[in-house]
């Protein structure tokens, strides 16, 4: 066991439960604001369907947000685990940013938690929607922190050193660190997209097998009412997430990009596959689209960017998965545009509902965004090294004094666990969906002779509500 | 003012709601083992359903507050106590898991009720570890972690895991007498009887051990002498009250539930004071560790304004779910 | 199947047509801000909103042809 390396191990571990918790709050942060929005419509308009659509995502969110407490808690621990000398460096600078995080968002998240999933009975209904807010608002708050934290690892600023420490000498700029104001609304966008993508894909399988169809539609219908809308923002904020590595981080953007020359040529292509040689610093093989390159990242014809050599080597990324898991966020996100931009077509003819092959690639996105929110982690976490701390620490420094073999150990306690943890989320989530919700009561499925005095929205969805038995 | 001193305390103050809080909740989990009716399991695991996650977030705070506060120390403990901490953070896992999954399953609950009470007994275990090697003490070289992560376990460790796991079952009994009904109360009735007994003698013998193994500890006893007997003579009284008043039918289903809580708020206090004023024991002192004023300062100001509202929101959930368990759940 | 009275080739022409106006838009929008200033890109992204609402508001979810 003395040639395994305990830095590849903590490494290991640390991305192994780093991803997998990151997967389920980019789900719950985004079913959260869902499940206000639908409550909120419920009030409003009365509309039992909500009510339906309510209770079947409720158990899904809260499997994915008890995962994500669980492992949360280890992310808690982990930074003393694996990377104690990191926690001893900056633990003044993160702890109080997580420390923000727990008493602002984990204990309004927990307090109204419960309410939520079980005061139905026991609270009045403006009261539960009031809790199903707090919820939604303590996921945005926690997510605020958390990426404080993380933005400052990428572009730390407001700290001095001090004894071999980083000491804070302005908690602003700690917080309002140069990559936080876009990276934080490009997170929370992912989650939301994630959210949206995966309630339309399940209802789009349940269009697909012909059930509970006004349900269906209706979730649907918000669905990719709200990816429309959020992948435009998306596109645009990513944008500038993209302008702040170029000031702040230029490894990291040229590694994502895949060039290594001094200079690019001119005009530069954009590059989609590559088959880079981190020692001989090239590329054996690169495909792209030409223009493109220029126009995209240099907002001009002929533009060109300096390549990822001008980085010492000692300094750099590793070029291939930084390439690959951005290319996957972006084509995954160009994926997304082009069906929403199909999908408003397609609503416009009235055919949102019908068109199948559309329904079926709906299904098949279900889970993109939450592959999309991982790449786009990977890039990120990835692109930074080798430092833990951009420019200020370095990963080789901060791993714990732990030995190998014990590292070994826990990874594969961790694994087994999770694994666990996963296979058993999947299988309940795709039960809940085969069994579908729960049929609507049957004094709120309004009669002919009521149908006159509810509100249109209410009767002309009675045909649906009637189909889907 | 004394921010590392204060920050202490704030930390002390999380780490007792967490045991409290969780204790509970943990013993309530490894009492599912001595169940076998599953309604009456039903009902066990409703009693701390929607609370749990709000006494789980106790833990993250005093782990925070020590990165945060006492960086120095949160490196050095961790590495420390690697092992049981990933047992108990897997376990935790587990358990939490668990709540979701068994109530979305129906043929394998029994399955997800064993990994809920182990999870629970095995969290429990493993804090109890802790506890003992942090009467141990730890080796540090500098500021770094100096010795192997096996270090903690000792024999000594299995009497302090098996302690904590006592105290927790008493305050699940207690839980479970003051929210069960009928089937329920009668099961916490009949453990009251003799799990605050346990827990008493248990608790006595690790003072004995820790007192001939460990000569620091006698030095801090002796200097807070007056504090330390109050502590352990309220924790005394309180055990033999809940086992001579459990068996009373007339006797309000509070009374053992609040003893039981006296009894941890006293063990806490006197287990504080015993590593006082160290934070990595018998090494470190907690000034020494502490951050600088500008982050204590920062996260201070943060714990004062927020912790009076996280308590009243708090108070709050668990006001929604006063009173006796339904026989139908909460769903 | 009632998804479409198109011939099937068509249709893959539409598909492939709605891409390229898709990746064009994307790339549009993705350097919008860098060439024409932020609030060009502001209004573009509004009058995008304000598509997708319109859209939606004239064809609520009860509307449409049914796949039965």
């Amino acid at each position: 066991m003395s040639n395994l390396d305990p830095l590849i191990l903590a490494r290991i571990q640390f991305a192994f439960t780093v991803s997998f918790h990151i997967i389920f709050p980019t789900i719950s942060i985004g079913l959260a604001l869902f499940l206000a929005i639908v409550e909120g419509l419920q009030l409003k308009t009365g509309d039992p369907v909500y009510r339906q659509i309510y209770r079947f995502w409720l158990n899904i969110f809260a499997m994915s947000f008890a995962i994500g407490v669980v492992t949360g808690i280890v992310m808690a621990f982990e930074f003393g685990l694996t990377f104690s000398r990191f926690s001893q460096v900056a633990g003044a600078v993160i702890g109080p940013l997580i420390a923000y995080e727990v008493l602002s968002s984990f204990f309004l998240e927990a307090g109204f938690l419960g309410i939520m999933l079980f005061g139905e009975g026991r609270v009045g209904p403006k009261l539960h929607f009031f809790a199903t807010c707090m919820v939604a608002l303590g996921t945005v708050l926690s997510a605020s922190w958390i990426m404080a934290a993380n933005s400052w690892m990428q572009t730390p600023d407001g700290v001095a050193w001090d004894h071999g420490r980083l000491i804070v000498t302005d908690w602003h700029r700690v917080i309002v660190n140069p990559s936080w104001p876009v990276r934080l609304p490009h997170m929370l966008l992912a989650a939301y997209l994630s959210a949206a993508f995966l309630v339309s894909g399940v209802s789009a399988w349940y269009l697909l097998k012909r059930r509970d169809v006004g349900f269906a539609r209706r979730t649907l219908s918000i669905g990719m009412g709200a990816a429309c809308i959020l992948i435009t923002l998306q596109v645009f904020v990513g944008d500038h997430v993209g302008s702040t590595m170029v000031k702040y981080q230029p490894a990291k953007l040229t590694a994502a990009e895949g060039w290594w020359d001094k200079t690019t040529p001119s005009p530069m292509p954009y590059l989609w596959i590559i088959v880079p040689d981190q020692s001989g610093q090239r590329n054996l093989f690169q495909m792209g689209t030409p223009y493109f390159g220029s126009i995209w990242l240099t907002k001009s014809l002929t533009g060109t960017m300096p390549g990822l050599s001008n980085i010492p080597v000692s300094d750099q990324p590793r070029m291939l998965p930084v390439f690959y898991s951005f290319k996957l966020m972006l084509v995954i996100g160009m994926t997304m545009f082009t069906l929403a931009v199909i999908s408003l077509w397609l609503r416009w003819h009235g055919r949102l509902y019908s068109a199948r092959w559309f329904l079926r690639i709906l299904v098949v996105m279900a889970p993109s965004g939450v592959v999309a929110t991982l790449g786009g982690w990977y890039t990120a976490e990835i692109g930074r090294q080798p430092w833990v701390i951009n420019g200020l620490m370095r990963t080789s420094e901060a791993v714990s004094p732990v030995p190998a073999s014990t590292l070994l150990a826990t990874l594969i306690a961790f694994v087994c666990a999770y694994s666990v943890f996963f296979l058993a989320f999947l299988i309940f989530t795709l039960r809940l969906i085969r069994r579908g919700p729960e049929g609507l009561p049957a004094h709120a499925l309004p009669s002919g002779s009521l149908k006159r005095d509810l509100r249109p929205e209410i009767a002309g969805v009675q045909p649906y509500l009637a189909g889907a038995k | 003012m004394d921010l590392p001193l204060i920050a202490a305390l704030f930390m002390l103050f999380a780490l007792t709601m967490y045991v409290v809080l969780d204790g509970f909740d943990l013993g309530v989990g490894a009492l599912l083992l001595a169940q076998r009716d599953e309604q009456v399991r039903n009902r066990m695991v409703d009693a701390i359903a929607p609370t749990w996650d709000g006494n789980e977030t106790w833990l993250i705070m005093a782990g925070i507050t020590l990165l945060a506060g006492f960086p120095l120390a949160y490196g050095i403990l961790l590495p420390a106590f690697y092992i049981p901490i990933v047992v108990m953070l897997v376990s935790l896992g587990l358990r939490g898991v668990s709540f979701e999954f068994r109530h979305n399953s129906t043929s394998s609950r029994r399955r997800w009720d064993v990994v809920f009470a182990a999870g629970s007994l095995a969290a429990g275990l493993a804090q109890g570890v802790i506890v003992g090697g942090l009467i141990h003490g730890v080796r540090v070289d500098g500021n770094t972690f100096a010795g192997s992560p096996f270090d903690t376990f000792s024999p000594f460790c299995i009497l302090t895991a098996v302690t904590v796991v006592a105290g927790y079952a008493t305050l699940g009994v207690g839980w479970l007498r003051l929210k069960g009904e009928d089937a329920t109360r009668a099961f916490a009735r009949k453990h009251q009887r003799w799990i605050p007994l346990a827990f008493l003698g248990l608790t006595v013998i690790t003072v004995l051990i820790a007192a001939s193994a460990q000569p620091r500890l006698i030095a801090s006893w002796r200097a807070h002498r007056n504090v330390f007997s109050f502590c352990l003579a309220a924790f005394t009284v309180s055990a033999v009250a809940i086992v001579s008043l459990a068996g009373r039918d007339d006797v309000d289903d509070h009374v053992g539930f609040a003893l039981a809580l006296a009894m941890m708020l006293s063990g806490m206090m006197a287990l504080g004071l015993s590593f006082f004023p160290n934070i990595v024991p018998f090494q470190i002192t907690l000034w020494s560790a502490a951050s600088t004023s500008m982050s204590l300062g920062f996260v201070l100001i943060g714990a004062l304004v927020a912790t009076p509202v996280v308590l009243t929101y708090t108070g709050f959930a668990y006001w929604v779910f006063h009173g006796k368990t339904p026989a139908e759940g909460w769903y | 199947m009632t998804t479409s009275s198109r011939s099937s080739s068509s249709r893959v022409v539409t598909i492939l047509l709605g891409c390229l106006t898709a990746i064009l838009g994307f790339v549009a929008f993705n350097v919008v801000d860098g060439i024409f200033g932020v609030t060009t890109s502001i209004l573009a992204i509004a009058a995008c909103i304000a598509t997708t609402l319109f859209v939606y508001r004239r064809s609520p979810p009860e509307e449409g042809s049914d796949d039965v």
